[in-house]
């Protein structure tokens, strides 16, 4: 269905292309969000690859990679909201205070608040290198081809992130050792 | 001990939290400016036709190629504009730039529109360092050498912008260079889009949410003009991406928060290069991560260094 739509709004059908803007706006605020842990600049992001999208769709020659070319105008355009956005990125998630009943929940929480810190400050490129492998499910070859970049690149970007994220979870485990969580 | 194995548990679980929903007002507000925004017409090869033989298709190969080794030669102009001095007008430490090095120094530019090096494709790409890329669509049509690290992130009729990133762990921040052709400007505090003023850099010096040095002669890709260095001030009234849009390009829609503008953050350095060619103001903005701009210019003035108009002059 997608590659009769895809094809029908290559020649200029708004109403095809509205059909699978709302077919795929979901996915990508849901990509688009874990990439910039911010919901408006996600939706930001999600805007401007539909309408970057619609514009440039009749330059899409295999109908067949629409899903892959629009993960790779979301991935460019959450580059760019990332970028206009930077002051915003350095600001860590709080976590809520009614959110934790217990030593597991609590110990969840702390999980999760090392996981947000350690993912922040990732670059935008390994942010999406990790959502599109771990959340979206694509192998490096694949994330490769999506991307544009060769897979060495992405194998590179995806041990850094890997790394990354368990110093930060490590850091955590050794504060828990050491005396408990923080407050 | 978190193993690798783990880790990947871990990032499977974590990120899959999360919203999973885009609001209805942000789907039907892109969809309400697709609706006034026309689709670009894509000129598309007719190769491979199908059908053609093979030595069919190597008579036409050969002859696509006399025809732009014919056009290069008859078309190309008599000096070079490749590797002009970066405009290193800002007082900041000039760096050397790479064309003594590029191995395509000696090559001739092409012409107006350029026929050597890698045409820029639409949407992202990585430029290789030492390559050289050309612009079909932007006019005028520009060359620029590729560096490490450094991204075509987007490019139109009016606009081309490059990204830079280290692209390390722990170190997110990007230089932004943003080469436009100026339609339009963004007042203070929002507002909609006003006429191009006559003299765009007093109009920027004019500002009140920026902090502007004295402008300088500078020439860029052997086009002469003139730069500001400067900042936003704290304070300033911003859009929700956290900055401030200034100037449209012609293919823009001239929004505060969505467009090809080019925009600034609070409290990070940019430099603005303005030139004036064929009736036209080209703006040249980049931006980087440091409140001083001699230390972002360590990085973006050599890439500026490789760009060149061969065949404009103003």
């Amino acid at each position: 269905m997608d590659r009769d739509l895809v094809e029908l709004a290559q020649r200029g059908d708004r109403e095809a292309f509205a059909v699978l803007a709302k077919s795929h706006a979901d996915r990508l605020v849901a990509i688009a969000h874990r990439i910039l842990r911010d919901f408006d600049l996600a939706e930001d992001a999600v805007q401007r690859t539909l309408i970057v999208a619609w514009r440039e769709l009749p330059a899409l020659r295999d109908p067949a990679r629409f899903e892959a070319w629009m993960h790779r105008l979301l991935v460019n355009a959450c580059y760019a909201e990332a970028r206009r956005a930077r002051p915003r990125l350095g600001v860590v998630r709080t976590v809520p205070d009614d959110a934790s009943t217990g030593t597991d929940d609590a110990l969840a929480l702390a999980q999760r608040d090392q996981l947000e810190r350690g993912f922040r400050r990732l670059t935008p490129e390994q942010r999406s290198i990790l959502v599109l492998h771990h959340y979206v499910g694509l192998p490096a070859t694949e994330i490769a081809a999506t991307l544009g970049i060769p897979p060495g690149t992405v194998r590179s970007r995806l041990h850094y992130a890997h790394r990354a994220m368990r110093a930060a979870l490590e850091a955590d485990e050794r504060r828990t050792a050491a005396g408990g969580l923080d407050a | 001990m978190t193993g690798r194995t783990d880790i990947a548990t871990i990032l499977d679980g974590w990120l899959a939290e999360g919203p999973n929903q885009i609001t209805d007002r942000a789907l039907d507000a892109a969809l309400d400016v697709i609706e006034h925004t026309r689709q670009r017409r894509v000129w598309r090869s007719p190769w491979p036709v199908p059908g053609m033989v093979f030595p069919a298709r190597v008579a036409v190969a050969l002859l696509a190629a006399a025809v732009a080794i014919g056009s290069f030669l008859i078309l190309r102009p008599p000096t070079t504009n490749v590797g002009e001095p970066s405009p290193s007008t800002s007082g900041s430490t000039a760096e050397p730039t790479p064309t003594t090095t590029a191995p395509d120094v000696t090559r001739p530019p092409g012409p107006s529109a350029p026929i050597a090096g890698t045409v820029l494709a639409v949407g992202q790409m990585a430029l290789a360092p030492g390559a050289t890329y050309s612009t079909l669509r932007f006019t005028p049509a520009f060359s620029i050498r590729g560096a490490a690290s450094w991204w075509l992130m987007g490019d139109g009729p009016g606009h081309v912008w490059f990204n830079s990133g280290p692209n390390e762990p722990n170190t997110p921040d990007l230089y932004t260079v943003g080469i436009v052709v100026a339609a339009q400007v963004l007042p203070v505090g929002g507002g909609s889009a006003i006429a191009l003023p006559a003299d765009l850099l007093a109009w920027l010096q004019a500002r009140s949410d920026l902090a502007l040095g004295s402008p300088r002669a500078v020439t860029v890709g052997g086009l002469r003009g003139s730069v500001v260095i400067g900042t936003v001030r704290t304070g300033a009234q911003t859009n929700t991406g956290g900055a401030i849009n200034i100037i449209c390009s012609a293919d823009s829609n001239c929004l505060q928060e969505t467009g090809n503008e080019i925009g600034v953050g609070p409290g990070r350095a940019f430099e603005i290069i303005v030139i004036p060619v064929r009736g036209q103001t080209l703006v040249i903005a980049a931006d980087g991560v440091s409140p001083t701009w001699s230390i972002d210019a360590k990085s973006i003035d050599p890439f500026l260094a490789g760009l060149s108009f061969p065949g404009v002059t103003n």
